[in-house]
Formats: C-alpha cells, structure tokens, sequence
C-alpha cells in the first residue's frame, strides 16, 4: 500500500523553497513560514489564545485546503512527512496495517483541542512543524540544548519510521489526526446533506463519542490545571509579553524562534526549569546583555502566542520582572563610587536614597516604573543585582 | 640698634624677588619681629567701594586692571587643568594656569580622591594601559616618589592610588619645570566677552578684582564656571556630594562587619574613606555649606564608632578633604556628546582625542572621546576640560573620572595651543593636526 502519493509537485515545491530559504532566504522568513503552515497549531493557537495574527494569511487557506483534501497537508506539504516517507521506502516489505493500534495521534489532537477551549492547548508541543522548526531553523548560540533536543525528538521520530513505517503519520501525529478527524466530520456533513441518515454508520458514531471525550477531557483537564493554585505565578523570566506561566508551558512549542530572532541574546532555552512542564521553555538571562528598548522581535516571532505580538510601545509597557538589589553585596553600601546601575537604567527606575541618619546613599528599584529589562544586572560590578520573575517579587 | 633703611632690611629678609613682584614700600621700620608696615600692598585693584541706590546694591563702572596677557589661559588646577597647561605649554606657547586655592590636583588631591579609574582594559590574561601621554608621566612620577602610589602598572594592577600630598608636589614641580605661568589663590568669576568670542577672565583675590587676557581659555574648574559665564549652554545636574576622609593608625586586615575603613593608601596604616553623600545643586551656596557641615558631623560619629570597636580604639582621623566632593554641576552642551550607545557600538570617532579605560557600564570596552565634547556650539576661545565636557547622564560619570579627565584635559590643552599657533578658533583647529600633536605627546588615539 502507499500513503504518499506517488508524485507531488507541491511537495516538491515545498523542498526547493526549504533548500533555498535555508541558503538563501533571511532566517526569519523560514522562521515564519514553517509553523505557520500548520492548521494544528493555528486552530489550537487561535482557540486558546482568543487571538488572530498574520499568520491566518497562510494557516487559513492550509486550512482550507486540508478540509478539501483528506490529508493533503501530509501528501503535499509537510516536510517530516517527507522524511517519514523515505524511511518507509528503506522498508518496503514491513506491514503497514497499523488497524489495531490505537488512535493516538486523534486523542493528542482532540485533548489539545479541547484543552484549547480552556485555554490550555495540552500536547500542542507534538506538532511536527514545530520539532522541525526547531531542530532546523538557523543556529544560534543559546539554542544549541533546544537545536539538541528537537534533533533528538525528529531523530527518535525518524528511527520509529524505519521500525514501523508510517506509524507516525498514520496514528501518532497530532496534525495528521486532525486532518483525519476533519475529513471525518466534512463526510458526516457531506452525507447529511445527501439525505441518507441510514448510512450514517458506527463509524461516525465513533467520532461523535471519541470528540466528546477527547474534546470533553481536554477541556476539563485544562480547567483544572489553569485554575490550580499558584498556577499562574511566574516562577520563571519569560520574554516580554509571555502569556501566564501555566499557559506558557503548553502554549510553547518549543521551535525556538524566540531565542534565535532575540539580538540581545538574552533568551535561552530553560535546562532547569522550577517544574518539568517548563523543560527547555524560553527563559531569560542578563548575565551579558538585556531587553532592548529597541526591540519587540521575539513575541513578532512566536508562532503560538505564548508570547504575544506585541508593538514595541506596548512591549516596552510589558512586565518581564523586577529587579532586585542585594544591598549589602553593593558598593555604595562601603562608599565605593558606583551607581552604575542608575545611570544605566533606561527608564530611570533605579532612585539613589540617602539616609541623613546615617548619612549614607543607596540605590533602591521603583516597583512602579521598573520593567526588568534587566539593563542593570551586567553592568554592576559585584553582580548583585538579578530580575526575579514578577510574581515573585 | 642699627638703624636699616628701607633696602637692606627687604635684603635682609631676603625679600627681594617679592618685593620685585610688587610687595609694595615698606613705610618705616620694624615694629615686631616679622611684621613691617609697607606702602602699597593695600588692594589697588579693587576699585570703590559699591553703593546703595534705591536700597539696592550697585557696583560702580570703572577699568579692571589686567594683571596678565598670555596666550592659553587654564582656569582650575585640577586634574585636567594641570594637563592641559603642561600639554599647552609643552606645544610651544605661553599659558597661565589660575587656580582659586593653594595646591594642584583639585578632587584628586585637595579632595581626597585617591584612586585612579579607567586607565585600563582587561584584555586576554593581562590589562592594557590605555591612557598614556602626559597623565600617564605624571603617574609614573608619583609613583617614583616613595610612598607616591601603589597598584600603578603598565598590565598589571591598575586603578593607580596615590598619595595627595605626593601628588600635589610633582604636579607643581612639573608645571614649573615648564614654566608655565602659575596664579594661585584667585577665583575667576566671570568671562571677558567680545560677541561670541571669549578675551579672557576676571577674577577676585586679595588684591581685588583684576582680568587676564587671553586668546584661548580652557575651562577646566570641574564646575564650567567659563563656559557658564561666556553664555556657553550647559546642562544643569544634580549629583551627590561627599566628603572624603583619611583615617591613621588602621590595623592590617579586612574591616570588620559594618565597619567601612576605606581603601588602602601608599602610606602604610593610612586608609581613604570616600563619602557618597545627599544628592544636591553643587552650585549652591546654601547645599554646599551644609554638606561640608553635615559632612563633618558624619565622619565624627563614624570614627567614633570605629573606635568603640575592639582592636580599633588607636585609629584616628588624619584628615577631611580641603575640597568639597562635588561630583557633576554643569556639563557643556558640545558639538558633539559623549553617549552610552556609540561608546558600547564603539563608534569610530574621526575626531577622537583619547581613548580611556573600561568602567562599569562600558562592558570592558575602551571609551573613545571626540574633539567635539570639548568644544561650545556658539563661544569661541574656549575649551572644556575635565569633568564637564559634553556627556549624556550615563557617561559623565565615566568622564568625570580622574583618568578620563587627564585625556580631556591634554586635549584641550594640545588643542588650545594649536590654536594660537594657526591664529584659528578651537573650532577650526585642522584635526588631523591636533591627533598628531597629542601623539606626538604620546597620546594613545586608538
Ligand atoms: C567623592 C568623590 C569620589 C570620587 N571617586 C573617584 C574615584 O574613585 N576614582 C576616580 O577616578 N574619580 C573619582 N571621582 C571623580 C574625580 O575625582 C573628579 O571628577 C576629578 O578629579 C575632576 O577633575 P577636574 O580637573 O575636572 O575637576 P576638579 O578636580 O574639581 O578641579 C577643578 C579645579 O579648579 C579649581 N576651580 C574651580 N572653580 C574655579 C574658579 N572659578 N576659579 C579658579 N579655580 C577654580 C578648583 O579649585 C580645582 O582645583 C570622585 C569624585 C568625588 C567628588
Ligand atoms: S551597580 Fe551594583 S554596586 Fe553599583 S550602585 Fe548599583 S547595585 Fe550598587
């Protein structure tokens, strides 16, 4: 049997344009392009963040497109299906009939789903675009762990492929599964229409209870998991404009484009995250440089709106944290001559205090106007200043 | 008793050369050992007395004697002014350095402020001397003098600390060595103007009020007292005020908790104490009054506290500073301003005159300082020097610092000389010209 269809010009297509976007194209287009290809990430993002952005210019018509044609997205576009097509082909004898094996791939799909409608898009992170993104998209230096670990996921997907050919694609991916659950749904219509209520057989049973469960469940469990104390608090520096911490971790699908679009250099990939949701989410170190004033790029790159678009006069409005003085550590505090961090502060938040009791000066952080940018942290010189998450402080 | 006249007895003191200087006519004879009544030494340049009229106070018109004509004039000894005489002087022109108390190296010295910053860049397992030139010769001199200066280095340590009265000395040997023209113990308060172009300066002092003519002034008073009175934009900051202290008799070792027994000193048992101070106007009167006041106050009790202390009972307070701490007052709106961003982009500058070591903010990066940070938009005949040239909020406290300030200070005075040599205004000095002439000062330009 042969799930891929024989030739694709689309596919084709979508090869030369990854080749020569890869050489040739500024890294931001790929950046854009791959994920947003995705109608699993779009509908799930759309849902759960109750928010359109541009990139519904290519994830509508995919949508549309995959509506029309069962699985069209897999035969024509999708590049790790591709690459699980070429595994099946070093297999041509292996059995194919995965019949027995349980719908994965439609629960992760119908759980995201519904956990989308509480805002929670639980297994959106299994999207193949965004593993590919993330182990493909141009290199950068504080992505390596991510590059790492998306290599890894694709590679663990790819040996899968060679063991048990097209299992994937046919019962594990959640992006296929929803195309099939589509296709599913467009018949059931189809064939109300045809006025032939007879024919409407277990099958379409099937999918009513498997999308109400899945659906049902998903909702649920993400209600749960929002509404779970602390959930929300930041425990971790997320970039500016990051949905709530207990969004986040679902919401971000780990393709890394955050940390490559940042100039600063300041997100990276969490390798000790505070809980095991948040493994290799955006994080935020100051250690060598801060959140420009200049720059909005990481939320204009973030294909799921975990960290939404923002302006830049509404991103420079964001929250990141606050920053924290360790008062004794500072030089001020032995008469030094510093205050660097004052000077450095681009809003101005950092206010020197002089107690005539002691006739001494401090520097201390206005809550109000601080937006732990972080611009002070590398510029004290005994390194006592950190940006501790806003919910923390 | 043999009776003297007039001359043998200033002989005799071995007063001649004063007397020379305009000590005036000793009137009759000695009265009590040390004290003559002399004629003319009363102050001839003060001119009447002010009145009132309608109950206000009014100064009479009159001609201000000039008690000088030179070709560069640096107003304020401190740290820059010291360096732009001896780099002015050094190109070949006469220059008169005034200041308004009795010693050189202003902050750095009759302010207490011993350590030297930003001469320095980290580089790959060793530092690199970025300021060089004249600055650089001065320290080396310091440094020779026993107990002149510690952690002075070509790679090795930096941050330079001297001592004050060590300082104070070499710098005023250096400026006689050569033979610039010294006035002491005179306060300039005011511009000689003439349209846009600066003529000179008045200043007060015991003898009254008198001017000094010159074709080019550098301001190098910390305060832009010059460019101020010129009409020069400035922008106005408020800073804090310290008081610097010296403590004697200090036990070797770390200070104990909550103790702050300052930094080391080339003498040893001597430690520095600086002061941050209140934030105020360091050009008001009533401010600067009180933190000289306040600031006294809080040293006492801080000795006092160190000398409850168990093991510290013997310290003692050698000395507060003769000079207020005055951080930043005014800055000059320049051709062009130190900024925070160019200086982390490491912009080239085409018209750099120095390049000084790293601090805080800078990241480890040198900081290049552009001809344009010394020189007013609209006055001519002047320069800035020192901690007031033209920086944004950021980067003045980089150039107010004692390092940065020798690079501004052998600028303006390379600059200045350059100047009177071309018949030009600063302004119009050829700039290629000038770098090859601070090189030729051993500047280092990048
Ligand atoms: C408390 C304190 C701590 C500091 N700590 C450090 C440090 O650790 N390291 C560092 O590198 N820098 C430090 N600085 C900065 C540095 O010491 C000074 O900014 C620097 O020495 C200024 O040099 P200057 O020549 O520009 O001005 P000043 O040293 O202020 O010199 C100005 C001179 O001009 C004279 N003068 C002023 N007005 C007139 C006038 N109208 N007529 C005639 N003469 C006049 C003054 O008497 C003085 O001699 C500190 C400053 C302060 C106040
Ligand atoms: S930069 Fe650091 S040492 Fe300097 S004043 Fe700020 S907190 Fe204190």
């Amino acid at each position: 049997m042969s799930f891929f269809p024989p030739r694709s010009g689309f596919r084709l297509a979508m090869l030369v344009f990854l080749a020569t976007g890869a050489l040739f194209l500024p890294p931001v287009v790929l950046r854009y392009v791959l994920p947003g290809l995705s109608p699993f990430l779009f509908v799930c993002t759309v849902v759960a963040t109750r928010n359109i952005g541009l990139s519904a210019l290519l994830s509508l018509p995919m949508l549309a497109f995959v509506v029309w044609r069962r699985r069209g997205f897999c035969h024509h576009i999708c590049p790790v299906g591709w690459l699980v097509e070429l595994c099946a082909k070093a297999r041509t004898t292996a059995n194919c009939d995965y019949g027995r094996v349980p719908l994965i791939g439609q629960w992760a799909a119908l759980l995201t789903m519904g956990g989308a409608v509480a805002t929670l898009p639980l297994f959106l992170l299994l999207d193949p675009l965004a593993l590919f993104t993330g182990a493909v998209g141009g290199a950068h230096v504080p992505l390596w762990v991510l590059r790492l670990a998306c290599a890894g996921g694709l590679a663990v997907l790819l040996v899968l492929s060679v063991a048990f050919p097209l299992l994937w694609c046919k019962r594990l991916c959640p992006l296929g599964a929803m195309q099939d659950l589509l296709a599913e749904l467009n018949g059931l219509f189809a064939r109300r229409l045809s006025e032939s209520p007879c024919e409407s057989g277990e099958g379409d049973l099937g999918l009513a209870r498997r999308a109400f469960l899945g659906l049902g469940g998903g909702m649920a469990v993400s209600a749960l998991a929002v509404r779970a104390p602390g959930a929300a608090a930041a425990t971790c520096l997320r970039p500016p404009g990051a949905i709530d911490d207990a969004r986040f971790a679902t919401l971000c699908v780990r393709c890394g484009n955050c940390v490559r679009s940042c100039p600063s250099e300041i997100i990276r990939p969490d390798v000790q995250p505070p809980g095991l949701a948040g493994l290799l989410a955006p994080t935020l170190s100051f250690e060598a440089n801060y959140c420009l004033e200049t720059c909005n790029a990481c939320g204009q790159n973030c294909p799921t709106g975990a960290i939404a678009g923002l302006t830049l006069a509404a991103k420079n409005a964001c929250r990141i944290g606050l920053a924290r003085i360790a008062e004794t550590g500072c030089l001020l505090a032995v008469e030094k001559e510093c205050s660097a961090c004052a000077a450095i502060c681009p809003r101005g938040a950092i206010i020197e205090e002089f107690s005539a009791e002691t006739y001494t000066a401090m520097v201390r952080v206005d809550a109000e106007t601080c937006n732990g940018c972080g611009a002070c942290v590398a510029v004290c010189p005994p390194r006592v200043i950190s940006v501790v998450p806003a919910g923390q402080a | 008793m043999k009776h003297l006249n007039r001359r043998d007895f200033i002989r005799a003191l071995g007063f001649t050369s004063l007397a020379a200087g305009g000590m005036g006519r000793v009137l009759a004879d000695p009265i009590h050992e040390g004290s003559q009544v002399v004629e003319g030494i009363t102050a001839s340049a003060r001119g009447a007395a002010a009145f009132l009229e309608d109950g206000k106070v009014i100064q009479p018109r009159r001609e201000v004697p000039v008690f000088r004509d030179t070709d560069v004039l640096v107003v304020g000894g401190g740290t820059a002014g010291v360096v732009a005489a001896l780099a002015a002087r050094r190109a070949g022109v006469n220059t008169t350095l005034v200041e308004r108390y009795g010693c050189f190296g202003g902050l750095w010295t009759a302010g207490l402020v011993l350590i030297v910053l930003c001469t320095h860049v980290p580089g790959e397992g060793k530092r690199t001397k970025m300021v060089q030139g004249i600055g650089d010769e001065i320290l080396a001199r310091i440094h020779s003098q026993k107990h002149g200066a510690i952690n002075y280095s070509a790679d090795g340590p930096h941050d330079a600390t001297t001592d004050p009265e060590v300082t104070k000395y070499v710098l005023a040997r250096m400026l006689r060595e050569e033979g610039v023209d010294i006035v002491l113990h005179s306060w300039v308060t005011n511009a000689i103007l003439d349209g846009d172009a600066v003529r000179g300066v008045l200043f007060e002092s015991k003898a009254g009020c008198m001017a000094i003519r010159a074709k080019v002034v550098i301001d190098a008073t910390g305060d832009g007292d010059v460019f101020d009175a010129a009409g020069a934009e400035s922008i106005p900051h408020v800073h804090r005020i310290g008081l610097v202290h010296r403590l004697g008799n200090v036990p070797e070792g770390n200070s104990p908790e909550g103790l702050n027994l300052g930094g080391a000193t080339p003498i040893p048992g001597v430690r520095w104490v600086n002061m941050q101070g209140p934030q105020g106007d360091c050009l008001d009167v009533p401010t600067l009054t009180n933190c000289e006041l306040d600031g006294r106050e809080a040293i006492w009790n801080k000795l006092k506290q160190i000398q409850e202390t168990p093991g510290y009972e013997n310290v003692f307070l050698l000395d507060v500073a003769s000079q207020l701490g005055v951080r930043a007052s005014r800055t000059l709106v320049g051709t062009q301003e130190l900024r925070l961003e160019e200086t982390l982009e490491q912009k080239a500058y085409a018209d750099v005159i120095g390049v000084g070591g790293t601090y805080s903010f800078l990241k480890n990066l040198p900081c290049a300082i552009p001809y344009g940070s010394l020189v007013p938009v609209r006055v001519d005949n002047l320069l800035a020097s020192g901690r007031c040239v033209a920086a944004d909020n950021t980067m003045l406290n980089y150039t107010r610092l004692i390092a940065p300030c020798m690079l501004t200070g052998q600028a303006a005075g390379a600059a200045a000389a350059l100047a009177v040599q071309e018949n030009c205004t600063p302004r119009n000095v050829d700039v290629a010209k000038l770098q090859g002439l601070l090189k030729a000062q051993g500047a280092y330009l990048g």
